[in-house]
């Protein structure tokens, strides 16, 4: 049965590029070597106003298998907010200095999300979740790693649609559950994502 | 979120890259955190405490490891409930375990003990 669905969900995700782009350049991401990661709530370019906490409450889990110590994000979230900053615009301002001084993490991952959210069509609707994110060493400033993801899930009539529908978590909507695999879209794919980090049993081969 | 990881090990199976194990186990923590934002009625903060209570319960008893972040959160949660004493707990377990958040943590625990000081 799982079978089934996995190669069904599979079948109606659309991936970019996994395995077919040029690996990127990690000198500069070897050189800094981060432990801890600061995922700051990701600025809004989509029209729906919950796609920063909902794409932000996606990225623990991918970072952390990847090896990588997260900051909290929702306490990170609130202690921005309680300084002044509301607006994930203002916090991506934030000077590199104060961050690490208050949350104590090696790199900042700062996203932009561009689109969010279903669009209804004739006969299926889509679901988007397109973002770009960069990785910027806290202590240095530099540009360690940039990327994105455009995950689309496209509906498909009938008995698929409903086998996917059965894996994804019915608590949350589906917008949610694509910005999940948007996540790992951005961050897990080998020769794009980040690097294994440091709390990885593979930390130091990623192919060069 | 078994499920979701299944679904992910598919995905990246049928590109051609790698999949392996899980360091960690993951329960109720992005749901619960998502629902904190996007509907908070369904997840008051006694809610929120019984849930990242039971992933811890269940990380503990599995052979998957508490993730980073899992008892931070349920500090926090318990941080607001005015639960002080169990949130310092909490800020404590997490900085032992990850110590990489010690910065944060120890300003967690500082906030902790000043609101309890009061």
């Amino acid at each position: 049965m799982k079978t089934f669905v996995l190669l069904a969900a599979a079948g109606v995700f659309l991936l970019s590029g996994c395995a077919t782009l040029p690996p990127k350049n990690y000198a500069a991401f070897r050189q800094s070597n981060p432990r801890s990661i600061l995922v700051l709530p990701p600025v809004n370019e989509s029209n729906e106003v919950i796609a920063p906490y909902s794409l932000l409450t996606t990225v623990t889990r991918p970072l952390s298998e990847l090896g990588y110590y997260v900051i909290p994000v929702v306490m990170a979230d609130h202690l921005l907010k309680e300084n002044g900053m509301s607006l994930p615009a203002e916090m991506h301002q934030a000077p590199l200095e104060k961050l690490r001084s208050v949350f104590g993490a090696d790199a900042v991952l700062y996203i932009t999300i561009e689109k969010y959210g279903s669009k209804y069509q004739l006969v299926a609707s889509n679901t988007m979740v397109f973002a770009r994110a960069k990785l910027v060493d806290a202590r240095t400033g530099t540009e360690l790693w940039q990327g994105r993801a455009d995950t689309t899930y496209g509906g498909q009539s009938g008995l698929i649609e409903a086998l996917v529908e059965q894996v994804m978590n019915k608590l949350v909507d589906q917008a949610h559950n694509v910005a999940a695999m948007a996540s790992l879209q951005l961050l897990t794919v080998p020769g794009q994502g980040l690097l294994k980090g440091p709390r990885h049993p593979e930390f130091g081969k990623d192919p060069r | 979120m078994k499920r979701l990881l299944l679904l992910a090990g598919c995905l990246f199976a049928l590109a051609g890259c790698q999949t392996q194990r899980s360091l960690y186990y993951w329960g109720n923590y992005e749901t619960t955190n998502y629902l904190a934002y996007s509907k908070p009625e369904k997840v008051p903060l006694e809610t929120q405490r019984e849930k990242l209570a039971e992933d811890l319960e269940k990380a503990k008893g599995s052979t998957l490891a508490v993730h980073p972040g899992l008892h931070a959160q349920l500090g926090y949660v318990c941080y607001q409930l005015g639960r002080l004493d169990e949130a310092i707990r909490e800020f404590t377990a997490e900085k032992t375990l990850f110590p990489e958040s010690v910065a944060f943590m120890d300003r967690m625990i500082e906030k902790a003990k000043g609101v309890a000081s009061k």
